[in-house]
């Protein structure tokens, strides 16, 4: 597994949030889903695609929050059969950027929560304020994704 | 009892029997006496109840300042790592963990299936009694 | 030195606690400078031992060096940390085929393969194992849990040790050595089930000395090490979290025995089981004898 990222200043706070919280799947990105990082995501196609639902739920959510007169959500949690996924949108310097985490039955949605919130404080931190450059396709992930193993079998 | 998520600054919850929040039901008032009982051995900063698996707090009774989603989530991690390197050692299944450090003291009962009694103290804490007070409290909710 | 090696020298020069010692690791086991790989490896897992990706890089350094024992362990970690690492699953899959273990192989190929369909290393590996071995070996059942330790059934107490051999090492004073222990350096001769109920380990999982023996007499000592490098990074992050200081000892009364672990020295960790007769307080001060002891070896070894 791998972690690629778009701006220098979000590695960091990334490696630290994948070790601390064991988290197999992490993305940040935009509020339009273009990614921005990317930790342990093996096929270009399934990152796109995860983005993408990922940014429209918290933008679903949001509205639900303001039909009920709420400024918005916090994190939302789904719990599955073997994974759960966290999704939080946080403010940076940068603009607002949401985290779809993905995590299994090594860790706990506690852990997770909580060492996403230190995250969001990082990249608060990390952010610098000048204008975004323009974030790449996830598809520019591809060549970096995955270790060949082979050659082990080649032994 | 202050609600899960309420120890973020400001609203921490204190040490003396709080005020009961939302409906009065017999399992909520027997968790909340449990931690009352603990809460007071001597050297007790704080205890909780907590979901084994998810590492969220159920319930909770700690002084100002105590960080309660941190001690939940990561004393069910640990607990969850002692009890496989128990299982690994043919030591079975774990029923209470101490873990003694240079500022305190970290104990956890097991309330299977699914709860933890978690309580942190300092270096001042009877531990024999609050052990005794926790392993009470989790035999009684244990299923 | 190629242009990979330099910029990743330069990133960990600039700062030392970055994850990059793992990419750094993986380059120059591809140049097929495996020593020094191993160093930025060791050095890097130090620093970060739950980073599972530095435990496959090391894992495959240990695969090129030959010590596919260390290989094996090193992925058993990753799969502890990440239970779905698809290089851990084939790394595993290596070991068991170069240990003739050809169904191991295919389970845990299969098991890659069923988190990513499209690995197609894992199915030419697949595809040229079923070609090679005979069907009859082969499993064709569903794929089994990951390569982890197993629990042990507990029992009552702790076996007898059987007729008395004397103790392997440096120093022995004759003390009776359990069948089911390996020889390793009798740190703790002396000391009541020194080889059976003591162990002694690095901060990576391996064992240093002493022994752990499951109830039916074998030999547990790798298996309980690798999984108890987790608990003292487990133990010391809640220490940190929680502003409670070094942690100093874990008590687990369990139904059949009590564990203490505790740090030696500066990285090491100590196990000691006892059976529940024995009071817990009691425990820990004969743990606490343990420690010490443990101590005074490992600065006798430079460590």
């Amino acid at each position: 597994m791998t972690t690629t990222v778009v701006e220098p200043w979000a590695e960091q706070p990334l490696l630290r949030y994948v070790t601390e919280s064991s988290a197999r799947l992490v993305v940040l990105m935009t509020p339009a889903g273009q990614v921005l990082a990317q930790h342990g995501w093996a096929r270009a196609v399934d990152l796109m695609a995860a983005s993408a639902l990922g940014a429209a739920i918290v933008a679903a959510s949001g509205a639900l929050a303001q039909q009920i007169g709420e400024r918005g959500f916090g994190a939302l949690f789904h719990a599955g059969e073997r994974h759960g996924i966290h999704l939080a949108s946080c403010a940076t310097p940068r603009g607002a950027l949401i985290v779809l985490t993905v995590f299994g039955k090594e860790t706990s949605i506690g852990l997770v929560d909580l060492f996403y919130d230190e995250f969001a404080a990082a990249l608060r931190r990390a952010a610098p304020a000048e204008q975004l450059r323009e974030p790449v396709l996830a598809e520019d992930f591809e060549a970096d994704l995955n270790r060949s193993l082979s050659t082990l079998f080649q032994r | 009892m202050s609600a899960p998520g309420a120890d973020r600054p400001g609203s921490g919850a204190a040490a003396a029997p709080p005020a009961r929040s939302g409906p009065g039901s017999s399992a909520a008032d027997e968790l909340a006496r449990a931690l009352d009982r603990i809460s007071r051995v001597r050297g007790m900063r704080g205890s909780m109840w907590v979901s084994a698996d998810d590492g969220l707090p159920v319930a909770q009774l700690l002084m100002e300042g105590v960080p309660g989603r941190a001690v939940a989530a990561l004393a069910a991690s640990l607990v969850r790592k002692v009890s496989g390197s128990a299982g690994a050692v043919g030591a079975g299944r774990v029923r209470f963990v101490q873990m003694e450090a240079a500022g305190g003291t970290l104990l956890v009962a097991l309330a299977p299936p699914d709860l933890l009694v978690v309580a942190l103290a300092d270096g001042r804490v009877n531990v024999g009694l609050a052990r005794l007070e926790m392993m009470r409290a989790a035999a009684a909710v244990a299923r | 030195m190629a242009d990979d090696v330099r910029s990743l020298t330069a990133a960990l020069a600039r700062d030392p606690s970055s994850l990059r010692y793992a990419d750094l690791a993986e380059s120059l086991r591809r140049r097929g400078q495996r020593d020094e790989a191993l160093r930025v490896a060791l050095h890097g897992l130090a620093r970060h031992p739950r980073h599972a990706d530095g435990h496959d890089v090391l894992a495959r350094i240990y695969s090129d060096l030959g010590d596919l024992d260390r290989a094996q362990l090193a992925w058993g970690k990753v799969l502890e940390l990440a239970p779905e690492h698809p290089g851990a699953l084939k790394g595993v899959a290596f070991v068991r085929f170069r240990q003739g273990d050809a169904r191991a192989a295919v389970e845990a190929l299969e098991r890659a393969l069923a988190i990513d369909p499209s690995d197609e290393a894992a199915q030419r590996a697949l595809e040229s194992m079923r070609r090679d071995a005979p069907m009859a070996d082969l499993p064709t059942a569903e794929l089994p849990t990951a390569e982890l330790p197993t629990p042990v059934a507990p029992v009552p107490a702790p076996p007898v040790p059987a007729a008395a051999s004397p103790e392997a090492g440096a120093g022995s004073a004759g003390a009776a050595r359990p069948s089911g222990a390996k020889a390793r350096p009798a740190v703790f001769s002396g000391f009541d089930r020194a080889t059976a109920d003591i162990l002694l380990l690095d901060e990576r999982g391996l064992v240093l000395a002493g022994g752990l023996l499951a109830p039916n007499g074998a030999d547990v000592s790798e298996v309980a090490a690798a999984g108890l490098a987790g608990v003292s990074g487990e133990a010391a992050r809640t220490a940190q979290h929680l502003a409670l200081g070094g942690w100093r000892t874990i008590v687990a009364e369990a139904e059949s025995a009590n564990l203490v672990v505790a740090p030696v020295g500066s990285g090491a960790l100590l196990l000691v089981r006892r059976d529940r007769s024995m009071p817990v307080g009691l425990a820990l001060r004969f743990a606490e004898r343990a420690r010490g002891t443990a101590s005074t070896w490992l600065e006798g070894q430079g460590a």
